[in-house]
């Protein structure tokens, strides 16, 4: 079915632009690239059981050997036969915490498709698996990254979607769609090799004045830690993957809080029940500090708990934490 | 063999059938698909072997033609996005040079009419990625917007609205090359 409009003039022009490409005859190579048997077998019509029995085996091995998907969308996947090598990047998760939704930062591998880590960074960023299941993304789904440009005094990360990137969705308030921009804008800076370059963003090809919302036509700077990242997290114990992350006896816990009087709290719990508690201080109030402390505990599966003072007993914003699942040996 | 599978089985291919087959119906055609995107002949060429080699490997979920065709046109669209982002800025910059020539072949025999569709593929590579890949899927494959937000994994609203705005720039950067 032809669209109708007046551009005809247009698809004379493309058809004319590629109507002296001739291709090389490439059957022979696709032949040879689907043929994992190894030993050349007659091609074609066959033996049909043996025809059969080599598709299901050529599809077989195909799902197990290439790369997955990198993302959600309906692309089939990368066939290079030979994956990149996986690269770590830092990548930033919204989580809630007592001053709102906060930046919580991960250690992830790119994808095996992957060939910019800062791209593979940003669009995991975008996709929201985080290992820890207490953080998220609110990027809408089938977000893209189509590409990200280090330019001299700027990164550019283009965009696109299924939903139009410019206005926030009605489901997400103001403070999520801020700090989703710096969400990107932290992951991409962090993974990029030229400092704290500021970022520049592209919707659907152009740049917009607005991303989710947000006015931001010039490019974005990362906000301050302390208006960007969570006021408590842990540093260490560090997840890699989802699953809890294994400690020897006793092991030690690092991280940043930015808490009233640098006073951090922490439990150790086996479901309710609290196994081992304390306090640390860090090193200064009410700007994000490292603190560190040791914990000594059974062997046995626990969830670890960062947290700063307890709100319970009034004003002020509420209590902020981070929480790990954790393994001791 | 049963019966009735064995008929079901003379009518429908095998993935080896089914390559051989799509292959002669429509492989010079994806390959100068794959020129609108990616600009030169031999990346083309291997968007369009991998989509191939990437059909054969799903043939048993697909099964049948028509949806295998769909998803080459999927997977072009897709190996020749992953082509562009492996190359970078550098092709970039090049793209927006028009003085860099590549190898069209022919191009030589038909000096005006080369220098013609130099500028209609820089235009091309000109235009970000979704309105260059719309274009393509409308104007040159004569898809309907339903097939191209399905190539694409976009909504019918997106892919008329990257399409006006694409036609509208390929005419202002095709103004610039006279």
């Amino acid at each position: 079915m032809t669209p109708s409009d007046d551009n005809d003039d247009l698809r004379v022009l493309l058809d004319d632009a590629v109507a002296d490409v001739r291709p090389r005859h490439g059957l022979d190579e696709i032949r040879e690239r689907t043929d994992d048997s190894r030993v050349r077998r007659p091609w074609g019509w066959g033996v049909a059981g043996t025809v059969v029995a080599t598709a299901a085996t050529v599809a077989a091995v195909a799902m197990f050997s290439m790369p997955s998907v990198r993302h959600g969308g309906a692309g089939p996947d990368h066939t290079d036969n030979t994956p990149a090598t996986p690269l770590g990047v830092r990548v930033y998760f919204l989580g809630d915490t007592g001053a709102g939704p906060r930046l919580f930062e991960e250690d992830h591998l790119t994808s095996s498709s992957s060939t910019d880590p800062t791209l593979d960074a940003v669009q995991q960023a975008i996709d929201g698996r985080s290992h820890d299941p207490d953080y998220r993304t609110a990027w809408p789904t089938g977000t893209e990254v189509d590409r990200v440009d280090k330019r001299d005094d700027y990164l550019l990360v283009g965009l696109s979607g299924r939903f139009d990137l410019t206005r926030r969705p009605k489901s997400m308030s103001p403070a999520v769609a801020r700090i989703s921009v710096q969400q990107l804008v932290w992951t991409a800076q962090s993974n990029a090799d030229n400092g704290r370059l500021p970022v520049l963003f592209e919707v659907d090809g152009a740049v917009r004045p607005t991303l989710l919302g947000v006015r931001e036509r010039t490019p974005v700077r990362a906000a301050s830690a302390d208006d960007a990242l969570a006021p408590v997290s842990i540093d260490t114990p560090r997840q890699s993957d989802q699953s809890s992350i294994p400690v020897s006896n006793p092991f030690r816990v690092t991280g940043r809080a930015a808490a009233f009087e640098a006073n951090v709290q922490w439990e150790l719990k086996q479901g309710d029940t609290v196994v081992r508690h304390g306090f640390t201080t860090a090193g200064q109030c009410c700007t994000l500090s490292p603190y560190s402390f040791t914990v000594s505990a059974p062997p046995g599966a626990y969830t670890l708990i960062v947290h700063d003072e307890d709100a319970s007993d009034g004003e002020g914003v509420g209590r902020s934490e981070d929480s790990k699942a954790v393994l001791v040996h | 063999m049963p019966l009735a599978s064995a008929g079901l089985w003379d009518q429908g291919w095998d993935a080896d059938a089914a390559v051989e087959h799509l292959y002669a119906a429509h492989y010079v055609r994806l390959v100068r698909l794959a020129v609108l995107l990616v600009r030169d002949v031999e990346t083309a060429e291997e968007v369009v072997q991998d989509s191939f080699v990437a059909m054969h490997g799903r043939w048993a979920t697909l099964a049948e033609p028509d949806k295998a065709l769909a998803y080459l046109r999927r997977a072009v669209v897709n190996h020749a996005r992953s082509v562009l982002r492996r190359r970078g800025v550098r092709a970039r910059h090049e793209a927006s040079t028009p003085s860099v020539v590549r190898h069209v072949p022919g191009a030589d025999e038909h000096a005006l009419a080369g220098e013609r569709r130099t500028a209609v593929l820089d235009a091309l590579r000109g235009l970000p990625d979704r309105q260059r890949e719309v274009l393509a899927l409308r104007y040159y494959l004569d898809l309907s917007e339903a097939e191209i937000a399905d190539a694409l994994g976009i909504s019918r609203g997106a892919v008329k609205s990257h399409a006006s705005r694409g036609v509208t720039a390929l005419r202002a950067l095709m103004e610039d090359h006279r």
